[in-house]
């Protein structure tokens, strides 16, 4: 071979054995710095090409949920033949969700698991705009895909909306919140809450 | 005398390696992260006031069904031109320290108006002007939050400003690693500088097979087309100015390499000429 290229191969070798060494001392000394970085960048990732959806299934053994639905979902459809509701249930309470049906509120249990279970909708025609028609012992029909949840009103409350120790989050017995906004044909900002309260009915 | 001057040149060859990383990246740091006019470029190019200005009133669109008013209560509440105007605003107040406040009074008679004109053409009966202004101040908080106005910009001026200072000492600091090993690496062998050009070759391809290997891995370890940070809109011009950095250090780093190369090759070639004469 060529003497001037033998000798710029060594010196390429030798600047890339440099380079070597130089990434094996940073990794040595700054080796779980990198990587908590590296963690952390990708802690803000969603990968929504490959994101399968979850299907939700419950241990009814252990009153507890095995998959949850992802947030902002649809997992049940609500009937309240009474006011003649029938729309479906979003996983999360955001505005862009009560967009699309009634929100579950993501800090409340599920249906099935023996807890407080909080809804939310809007007051407009179509959604909770009847709410106010209720009266005490209308049932309520939760259709879920891991099963069927039947509940009768048992209370009508209005409160602020500060006034989050009316919508109590327990695990003792299985209570169905619903809210919205009072008064119903409201213009402006509504303060106040209409809540209806809900037990499970035994099969 | 020889070895020791030898170890001496390959140890600065090292530090000077290591300078020309430093120093590089501090360059791009600076001229891109740390620049107000690359940011706010880098904004425009990614279409971010327009993409701002869909999120802003499909935000406003999910306050209308608890108002009980129809849809044009929304309409010209803001425009492409107040979210640049804001948006330069809050940027100023990052990178410059400044405490200026967005002017929601603008969106707040727009809506106000918008609401009375509302009223007046459907006839609707108001039960309280208080709901009405509530309405009106919640809805312009969420402008305020849809454009990223918080209260954290004084502490991301402070964190970028402790930033600007440490990657200020690590200019000074790398750029004497450079000058004052180059000058050793020369003067330690002046007549046969073709020794020097290798010398100085071998840093330089390190630094860029460096660069290289950064950028790599970085992508390798970081899904960032998938990276998402608070809105649309933001997530898209954060990849879009990650992709444009790491491809600034991949392109600096071929270069690096590609004159490192060349300065080995050239001093090689020379070197055999003059052996060849020699002989």
């Amino acid at each position: 071979m060529n003497k001037p290229i033998k000798a710029t191969i060594i010196h390429l070798i030798v600047a890339l054995l440099i380079t070597t060494a130089l990434i094996g001392v940073i990794y040595l000394l700054f080796g779980r710095e990198v990587d908590t970085a590296l963690i952390l960048a990708n802690k803000i990732t969603v990968d929504i090409e490959n994101k399968k959806e979850e299907v939700v299934t419950i241990n009814t053994t252990k009153k507890t949920l095995e998959t949850y639905p992802e947030y902002g979902t649809k997992y049940a459809d609500i009937e309240i033949p009474a006011i003649d509701v029938n729309l479906p249930v979003y996983y999360g309470e955001d505005l862009q969700t009560l967009k699309k049906g009634v929100g579950h509120s993501s800090g409340s249990y599920f249906p099935g698991e023996g807890g407080s279970i909080v809804y939310m909708g809007h007051n407009f025609a179509g959604f909770f705009r009847r709410f106010g028609e209720l009266e005490i012992g209308d049932s309520i029909k939760i259709t879920t895909n891991y099963g069927v949840y039947n509940y009768r009103i048992y209370d009508l409350k209005l409160i602020n909306e500060t006034n989050v120790n009316a919508i109590p989050i327990q695990h003792d017995e299985e209570i169905l919140m619903i809210f919205t906004c009072y008064p119903f044909n409201n213009v402006g900002y509504a303060s106040q809450r209409y809540v209806v309260y809900a037990e499970v009915v035994e099969e | 005398m020889g070895k020791v001057i030898d170890i001496l040149r390959w140890i600065c060859a090292i530090i000077l390696a290591i300078g020309i990383i430093v120093l590089g990246l501090a360059q791009i740091v600076s001229s891109t992260i740390f620049s107000k006019r690359y940011v706010l470029s880098k904004f425009e190019e990614t279409d971010y006031y327009i993409n701002t200005y869909s999120q802003v009133n499909s935000d406003f669109e999910n306050y209308i069904y608890q108002s009980g008013l129809n849809k044009g209560i929304i309409e010209n509440l803001v425009t492409p031109e107040d979210i640049k105007e804001d948006t330069e605003i809050i940027i100023s107040n990052i990178y410059d320290g400044k405490n200026a406040k967005i002017d929601l009074d603008k969106v707040k008679d727009r809506l106000r108006s918008n609401i009375q004109r509302n009223i007046t053409e459907k006839n609707i009966w108001v039960r309280s002007q208080e709901t009405i202004e509530k309405y009106v101040e919640v809805v312009s908080e969420q402008y305020n939050d849809s454009i990223l106005h918080t209260d954290i910009e004084e502490k991301l001026f402070n964190g970028i400003e402790k930033a600007h200072t440490l990657v200020s000492k690590l200019t000074t600091i790398s750029a004497s690693m450079i000058g004052i090993t180059t000058i050793i690496i020369l003067t330690t062998c002046i007549k046969k500088y073709w020794r020097n050009m290798v010398m100085l070759g071998i840093p330089l391809v390190t630094s860029g097979a460096f660069y290289v290997f950064m950028q790599l891995y970085i992508k390798y370890r970081v899904d960032i087309k998938n990276i998402m940070i608070l809105s649309e809109a933001i997530t898209y011009t954060i990849r879009t100015i990650i992709f444009n950095i790491l491809d600034i250090i991949n392109v600096s780093g071929i270069i690096m390499a590609i004159i490192g190369f060349s300065l080995i090759l050239t001093g090689n070639i020379i070197r055999a000429n003059k052996h060849k004469h020699r002989n």
